[in-house]
């Protein structure tokens, strides 16, 4: 699976929030690390479901969290 | 419980079932093979719900969705050329091939009837027309 047209600032997002560890976010929204690794190196695209809960996580909105590349 | 002592358990348990189960088949028994089955399900079923951690999420099942796929389409693909061969090979003189033939034949038959069926399934449940 190549990258995706979808970007996100997930782990720019982590670092703002306090230094939140990739393992505290998964924890956080229900997946595993491993989709939270797959998710910063643009190589998964997650569910609506999950990338909300993700935007919830961080208090911010969806398309602060991620991009859609024309 | 974490899953890395899950996973040891589950190890366990798998020397075990595969010791009895070598034990009961070399002796002729066949009915401790089941129960031992049917217990050691339970057992890891029973432990498996005491993991804490998230070990798998819909990341895990589109992986798994994906490789199960690509297998029906390797598998059913490979077993009809195969028993298409051995049929072939075979001017049915010989009922060995013969017979392998047409048991994977069938056996292609029958995994691609179930898949329409699932398939069929999970289109309905899904919203899709059938």
């Amino acid at each position: 699976m190549g990258k995706t047209r979808i970007n996100n600032r997930i782990r720019r997002l982590r670092f703002d929030h306090d230094e939140m560890t990739q393992e505290e976010l998964a924890g956080r929204v229900g997946c595993t690390r491993q989709t939270i690794i797959a998710l910063e190196q643009g190589k998964y695209v997650p569910s609506i479901e999950l990338a909300f809960k993700i935007a919830r996580a961080f208090g911010v909105t969806l398309e602060e969290v991620f991009q859609y590349e024309e | 419980m974490s899953f890395r002592t899950f996973r040891m358990w589950q190890a366990f348990m798998g020397m075990i079932i595969g010791g009895v189960m070598g034990a009961s088949l070399g002796m002729g028994n066949w009915i401790i093979p089941i129960f031992t089955i049917i217990i050691g399900i339970s057992i890891m079923m029973v432990l498996r719900r005491r993991v804490k951690e998230i070990v798998a999420d819909e990341r895990n099942y589109a992986i798994a969705a994906k490789a199960a796929r690509l297998t029906l389409q390797i598998v059913t693909i490979g077993m009809a050329v195969v028993g298409a061969i051995l049929l072939a090979v075979s001017h049915g003189d010989s009922a060995v091939l013969t017979q392998i033939g047409f048991g994977l034949e069938y056996a292609t038959c029958a995994l691609l009837v179930i898949n329409y069926i699932t398939y069929y399934y999970y289109n309905r449940k899904m919203g899709g027309r059938p």
